[in-house]
């Protein structure tokens, strides 16, 4: 398998007025082609700062991230980003908003890609809605929507940014399942950030586990569910119980520190 | 793996069911209003309604009869002066004379054109000196004290330099509605620029959009709603400009029309002139509010 994100020795610091904030301390880790990766730790030990990181709307202090090959600022294209909230533009309909990133890269009269957005909303159910508001649109199915917007631009490696946390837990679990399924049919490269355990078991094939700020990278753990199928299905793994406990040792032990 | 995907897809249909139950109810609803085959108690409820509205309306017009009534009986049972205080008859007797002699519409023009331009130029200039600020961090700062003087310095002292600067008459009437809307129209939308969620900006660079995209695909849509509500407070402050230019210098328009009559005790005409004044600005306030609703939707 080919290796698509190395961060080597990666340091951030945030400058402000009264204080130098060191969020990430030494951070090494690499991740391979269709890989689904979940970043968890504590609460403010710098997981989005990662994301942003990899993104290139930061730069690391020291060290070294290569995104297939080159730096992260000159592979924006390579990059899908997607955030806790939706972030739909309420102005615009379905259709307009899934195409927003054809639109800045002007490539929205590429009748190729239309197609491919077109096939995408259709396979995921959203077909029927692409002239409605996204107002009109349950929680669960905006986020899907957000999902097909970062697909758009056919990236190879998906951010996700905590995207299930404002869902309740309902429409979580299988909002869950489908953005596995998705993520996994068009064969992408994840990483995914979480505060949810049973959310990063369910669904990675590695977790990355960060120590509290300023924070370095405790354990890489490779989990081996993938077998018991869909994230909902792997909740019910014998393992799941023992994985939980293990990971969440790992978080705790640090804060009680 | 399939029955895996089949879930999703039952769960996809049920959401599709439900949001189609939504909009069979919104339809139904629709069509009910025309049958009006409601229950009882929501019939009670409509007419409930309906009742305070109709109470509410009659009580606003006989409010109006009565002050109109009153206003008549004093002044024509001579407890108050008409020729201080006018009264609706001969407010009526004068709008005929002046309407008949047509010279009122060479002043309600005067008045209205100077409005319009002013409320145009500000919005416009206004609009554009807000993005520069939202686009430039540092001029923002280093403009900000100026913004918060010319903002809290009563406008109208400045009159007498404007006249000086760019002349007696229409230009410097102009030149002060623009001055009394601009600042607020900048301050309005630099604030509403500004307060785009950080997220959404992040989203967008993270997808390549340049500074200019973010500009027009983002900031300013998203401001749309707060640009309707700042139109609607500044086209009521740029009457104020116009007719605070015009008491200073004019020898046209409304305002001139009210000081005029305030001069020569002709109180009949300073009360008409009011009186069309409230029925441009209403009239033009109106056409506002719609423009909102039509964006609203
Ligand atoms: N722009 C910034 N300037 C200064 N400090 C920052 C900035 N952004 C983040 N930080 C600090 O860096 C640390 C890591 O922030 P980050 O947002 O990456 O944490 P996180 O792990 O995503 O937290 P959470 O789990 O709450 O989302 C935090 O302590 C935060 O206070
Ligand atoms: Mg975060």
């Amino acid at each position: 398998m080919k290796e698509l994100l190395k961060f080597s020795n990666v340091k951030l610091t945030y400058q402000t007025l009264t204080d130098e904030i060191d969020a990430l301390n030494n951070i090494s880790f690499s991740i391979n082609d269709c890989e689904f990766v979940a970043i968890v730790g504590p609460s403010g030990c710098g997981k989005t700062t990662i994301l942003s990181l990899v993104a290139g709307l930061l730069s690391p202090t020291s060290g070294e991230i290569i995104l297939d090959g080159k730096s992260p600022k000159e592979q924006s294209n390579l990059i899908g980003y997607m955030f806790q909230k939706d972030h739909l533009f309420e102005w615009r309909n379905i259709w307009q908003n899934v195409i927003l990133g054809l639109e800045l890269k002007k490539e929205h009269k590429n009748i190729d890609k239309l197609n491919k957005i077109d096939a995408l909303l259709e396979k995921y159910g959203l077909k029927d809605f692409k002239k409605n508001k996204p107002s009109q649109l349950s929680g669960g199915m905006r986020q899907r929507v957000a999902l097909i917007r970062t697909l758009a631009t056919n990236p190879k490696l998906l951010l996700l940014d905590e995207p299930f946390s404002a869902l309740d837990f309902q429409t979580r679990l299988t909002v869950c399942d489908d953005v596995h399924n998705i993520i996994k049919t068009e064969k992408k490269t994840a990483l995914l950030v979480t505060h949810d355990i049973s959310e990063a078991i369910s669904l990675a094939d590695k977790i990355i586990i960060l120590s509290k700020r300023p924070s370095t990278v405790k354990k890489i753990k490779v989990l081996h569910l993938q077998d018991y199928g869909s994230p909902l299905k792997r909740r019910d793994a014998k393992e799941f119980r023992l994985l939980f406990d293990e990971i969440w040792r790992d978080i705790q032990y640090d804060e009680s520190e | 793996m399939k029955a895996n995907k089949n879930s999703i897809s039952d769960s996809l249909d049920n959401e599709k069911e439900v949001l189609n139950k939504k909009k069979l109810c919104c339809l139904s609803k629709k069509k009910n209003l025309k049958q009006k085959d409601f229950s009882k108690a929501h019939t009670l409820y409509l007419k409930q309604i309906s009742k305070e509205k109709r109470i509410i309306k009659i009580s606003q017009i006989v409010i109006l009869i009565i002050l109109l009534g009153l206003w008549e009986l004093t002044t024509q049972i001579g407890l108050l002066d008409a020729f201080y205080f006018s009264s609706p008859s001969r407010i009526c007797v004068e709008l005929g004379a002046l309407f008949s002699s047509g010279e009122i519409f060479l002043h309600m023009w005067v008045t209205l054109y100077e409005t319009l331009i002013g409320f145009a130029i500000a919005t416009i200039l206004g609009v554009f000196i807000a993005i520069i600020l939202w686009w430039s961090e540092r001029t923002r700062k280093i403009l900000e004290p100026y913004i918060v003087v010319l903002n809290s310095l009563p406008k109208i002292a400045l009159g007498p330099i404007l006249i000086i600067w760019v002349g007696s008459g229409t230009s410097s009437i102009i030149a002060m509605c623009v001055l009394i809307c601009i600042v607020i129209t900048i301050i309005s939308m630099l604030n509403s620029f500004l307060q785009c969620d950080n997220d959404k900006i992040l989203l967008m660079k993270s997808m390549g959009a340049t500074k200019t995209q973010i500009l027009l695909k983002l900031i300013l849509p998203y401001s749309i709603p707060d640009f309707i509500s700042v139109l609607k407070i500044t086209i009521g402050m740029s009457w104020i400009g116009s007719i605070m230019g015009e008491y200073l210098t004019s020898s046209e328009g409304l305002g001139y029309l009210i000081v005029y009559g305030g001069q020569i005790f002709e109180l009949d005409l300073v009360m008409t002139s009011i009186l069309l004044l409230c029925v441009l600005a209403c009239g033009m306030y109106y056409i506002v509010a719609k423009l909102e609703a039509r964006f609203r939707r």
